[in-house]
């Protein structure tokens, strides 16, 4: 949340328990000569009492627990000022009772020191934390090889560890930015260079983590990118104004533009944004609190997700996560827990995708993958290029239990089974393709109303039947008038609507056809059934993407002028939330490209799919048979 | 710069949060540069509205012309003050000769409690720094309380992300630290900034100054030439001193903060 300008990198420290992470958090205040001179006198007697030499791990434990067992309990984190750049250094606990607390600062991170020590390797905290600082969104850490003076530094010990660190960090999927060999007590490796260590030519801890600022804020330049997320924190009445409270936690939002509220799924314009005195500001971006005025009278409560309609959430009662498990309680899929998603909260039930845990207890630390089932619908996003996306905690009476990242809504299985054609003996897709020379597909068209996608469709068309392509097109509008004359524009008849989309669109498809798809499709799971209905082999998500503006201004068939005028409601990405996809196999920004550019990138997936096919066809035309005899098998028994 | 304003806007989150979560809140207010740069948020998070009671705990030792100048702010800004006070301990004169830590947990542990009783106050900002000291460097934003004040800190709940604990036991109360992840120097910019009003004793005459405000037999001043905003920021960049060593209950013993602080101590 918090990303601005000269924002701050933080860095946690996690490994196993009295491998020297406070050690090192210690040393490098010191070195940086950032102790103030009677806090140090004071440590110094604390040591001298305790006749021990001087531990600069004393710098980060302050309690008398933790002094006297040489053990950190709780995290806590200090600011430091280092060549320009601002760092927070965050230590955490080793101790697996304390994993609670290790998890808590974790939380705040963007980075990672993990250590572990040089004669001992990986133990179990070392991999527990690895595992799960990347849950909680750290992807890069710096690997510190430390008490280097108990393996003699020797370089063969170093290799052993970084080649062991190596692989099992390949497995977890964090990346090492640097491996490096340290005795931290002394800061050799960590502040200074080490002189018993002269076959290592690498960065020292401090070097590395200037390194790891320089490359962060040249990636942060681009602060206020995203789309917006602003979580609803409160709504004041004061004087005769409704202000609706929160904070941004990506992208900006300017006076005017319309938002959409999830999951309540009520939009409005904003009429002002305001802070303190109330003082009016043009725009907002990522990570201010501000109070919006809307032009419509909403009534909403704490917990919604605001976003512009025309990116919105995904929202789900039933979602897929990773959580982690940070308590002594016993796990019960019987059990009803809190679950907290940005401001919202919600009760749920969940049910651990792992059936190991039906047998035996869930250990506290364990990470796992389950489906939540929830009272209310929820507002999230799922990750993009592997970055993690909407958080989430769950609690008990005791407090939280769970932490975790939402990757999906838990959906359910189209369940009707269609059975396909050859299985009955029918002439077969793949022998269509075969005879008729060209593979089979469908393209599907989504964005908002007047983003294009019948325009595109159309000439495709054309473009596929001047080459002799036999290509259909299933326009929105022309189904909606017959087939699903029936429905309306709620999101279930929505829904309804594109699951018989998909299910035409297969049997174009199995009957040889390449078929375009041009519907607005506002909903990632809708898309994704659809998806699952045609399987993922023949299917193509291409994004019709265009700005609302554009659209706006184009509205071939008046809807936008007759929404405005509220003559009509309820239109995609003004009233009604339009969710982009995720990573769709194509995104045509039709507001700069020609129709030309357009159809040429379309062909070229079109190109590449059916060539595919075509390779396929000698192993397919082998299949084919095959499925040709088992059916007939199956109709003389 | 940037830094200022990402604080400022996870401060008023927070404030916001702690209203939207508790029943009862009031703002602890010292006086003090750290609790009057919070009264600033709380103003700020309710765009100029302060729905909440400010909470002044009156050891009795405090310097004289800061109640002056309480009663007079107060005024000006129209604010509500509860002022709490031990009158108990007071008359039967007790003082830090009786014993530094004795001292505290009476006049402000003591006096604190009885006021969040007597008010029905489920939850009280505080102004503390994790740069402060030790045992305040290991808080959470949001940190529970026992009937009697105390606090857990082997114990300390999960606090992920920005996904506070508002679970409250019964009798029990909960601390909102909203400048936490403050610094001294960012406090110090931020009432530059800002252009806050505070009280004259921070600031040098005949070399000295109050570095932090408290009560008067316990607290020393540092010697200083600074005589307005801009050289108390130079002046702390430079400091080889910490902020808390010219207040003598933190040198009572290398724990005493740690003790007063788990029974109940801000």
């Amino acid at each position: 949340m918090e990303s601005k300008g000269q924002s701050q990198i933080k860095v946690v420290v996690v490994g196993h328990v009295d491998h020297g992470k406070s050690t090192m958090l210690g040393r490098i205040l010191l070195d940086c000569e950032r102790v103030a001179d009677d806090k140090l006198e004071k440590l110094q007697r604390i040591c001298l009492q305790k006749n021990v030499g001087f531990e600069p791990a004393f710098l980060f434990d302050s309690f008398a627990e933790e002094h006297e067992q040489g053990v950190t309990i709780d995290s806590t984190r200090v600011d430091l000022e280092l060549e320009g750049h601002r760092f927070v250094l965050i230590d955490a606990p080793g101790h697996s009772e304390f994993l609670k607390n290790m998890l808590s600062a974790s939380s705040h991170a963007n980075f990672g020191f993990l250590l572990l020590d040089a004669s001992e390797g990986m133990r179990e905290q070392t991999e527990c934390h690895a595992r799960l600082i990347k849950l909680m969104g750290v992807s890069q850490v710096i690997v510190v090889v430390n008490k280097m003076d108990m393996v003699n530094f020797e370089e063969a010990s170093f290799k052993v560890r970084r080649d062991e660190i190596a692989d099992f960090l390949s497995r977890t999927g964090l990346h090492a930015l640097s491996v490096i060999p340290t005795v931290a007590l002394f800061g050799e490796g960590v502040t200074k260079p080490t002189s018993n260590m002269p076959w290592y030519q690498g960065p020292t801890v401090m070097q590395a983590l200037i390194q790891l600022a320089n490359d962060a804020t040249a990636r942060q330049q681009k602060s206020d990118v995203g789309s917006l997320r602003m979580t609803l924190q409160d709504v004041y009445r004061f004087d005769t104004e409704r202000l609706f409270v929160g904070r941004l936690s990506q992208g900006c939002l300017r006076r005017g533009e319309r938002v959409l509220f999830s999951p309540s799924n009520k939009a409005a314009t904003v009429k002002a944004i305001k802070t303190y005195d109330n003082q009016s500001m043009e725009s907002c971006t990522c990570g201010d609190s501000v109070a919006l005025i809307l032009e419509e009278p909403l009534y909403v409560e704490r917990g919604e997700l605001i976003t512009r309609p025309d990116e919105a959430p995904q929202v789900a009662d039933q979602i897929k996560v990773t959580l982690a498990w940070i308590s002594s309680e016993t796990f019960s899929p019987k059990q009803d827990y809190l679950l907290r998603v940005g401001t919202l909260e919600t009760g749920c039930r969940v049910k651990l995708c792992n059936a190991l845990y039906d047998e035996v207890p869930l250990p506290n630390g364990a990470v796992e993958e389950a489906m939540l089932i929830c009272e209310k619908a929820v507002p999230f996003d799922t990750p993009v290029d592997g970055s993690n996306s909407t958080h989430f905690v769950l609690c008990d009476e005791t407090g939280t239990v769970a932490a975790g990242f939402i990757n999906g809504v838990g959906m359910m299985q189209e369940t009707s089974r269609v059975i396909t054609q050859p299985e009955l003996g029918y002439v077969s897709r793949e022998e269509l393709e075969a005879k008729q020379g060209h593979g089979t597909l469908v393209l599907w068209l989504t964005g908002l109303p007047a983003s294009g996608k019948s325009t595109i469709a159309r000439a495709l068309q054309r473009k596929l039947f001047s080459r002799d392509v036999r290509a259909v097109v299933l326009d929105g509008d022309n189904i909606r008038a017959g087939v699903c004359q029936d429905l309306g524009f709620s999101a279930a008849d929505r829904s309804e609507n594109v699951r018989r989309i998909a299910h035409i669109a297969k049997l174009f498809l199995d009957c040889g056809n390449v078929v375009l798809v041009a519907c607005v499709s506002p909903y990632i799971h809708d898309r994704e059934r659809a998806r699952q209905i045609i399987g993922s082999a023949k299917f193509r998500e291409i994004y019709i993407s265009c700005p609302m503006a554009v659209c706006q201004e184009r509205d071939p068939k008046g809807f936008y002028k007759r929404n405005i005028s509220r003559e009509l409601t309820g239109l995609t990405g003004y009233d009604d939330p339009y969710q982009p996809p995720i990573s769709p196999d194509l995104t045509l920004d039709t507001a700069r490209l020609s129709l030309e550019d357009e159809i040429e990138k379309l062909m070229a997936v079109v190109d590449r799919s059916l060539t595919f096919s075509y390779a396929l066809l000698l192993e397919t035309d082998q299949m084919a048979l095959n499925g040709q005899k088992s059916a007939a098998s199956t109709f003389s028994s | 710069m940037g830094n200022l304003r990402d604080l400022e806007n996870e401060s008023i989150f927070i404030i916001r949060e702690a209203y939207s979560q508790l029943r009862s809140l009031a703002l602890l207010w010292s006086m003090g540069k750290d609790s009057t740069v919070l009264l600033h948020l709380v103003k700020k998070s309710f765009l100029g509205k302060f729905p909440i009671p400010l909470v002044h705990i009156d050891t009795g030792y405090d310097i004289p012309e800061l109640l002056q100048w309480r009663d007079d702010f107060v005024m000006r800004h129209g604010l509500k003050l509860i002022v709490g006070q031990n009158r108990d301990a007071l008359s039967s004169g007790m003082g830090p000769e009786k014993g530094r830590v004795a001292c505290c947990t009476a006049m402000k542990t003591e006096a604190l409690l009885n006021v969040i009783a007597e008010n029905n106050l489920d939850g009280i900002l505080v102004g503390i720094r994790r740069d402060e000291e030790g045992s305040r460097s290991k808080e959470r934003v949001v940190s529970p309380r026992g009937a009697n004040g105390s606090w857990k800190y082997k114990e300390q709940p999960a606090e992920m992300w920005h996904h506070y604990n508002w679970q409250l036991g019964a009798k029990m109360h909960l601390r909102v630290h909203a400048l936490l992840n403050w610094t001294e120097v960012d406090i110090w910019e931020y009432i530059a900034q800002e252009k806050l009003e505070i009280p004259k004793q921070y600031f040098a005459v005949n070399g000295t100054r109050f570095r932090s405000l408290g009560c008067v037999p316990c607290t020393g001043k540092v010697s200083s030439s600074a005589i307005c905003l801009s050289e108390i920021i130079e002046e702390l960049k430079l400091t080889r001193t910490s902020e808390r060593a010219g207040r003598a209950q933190d040198q009572a013993s290398a724990y005493a903060m740690q003790e007063l602080r788990s029974n109940g101590h801000m």
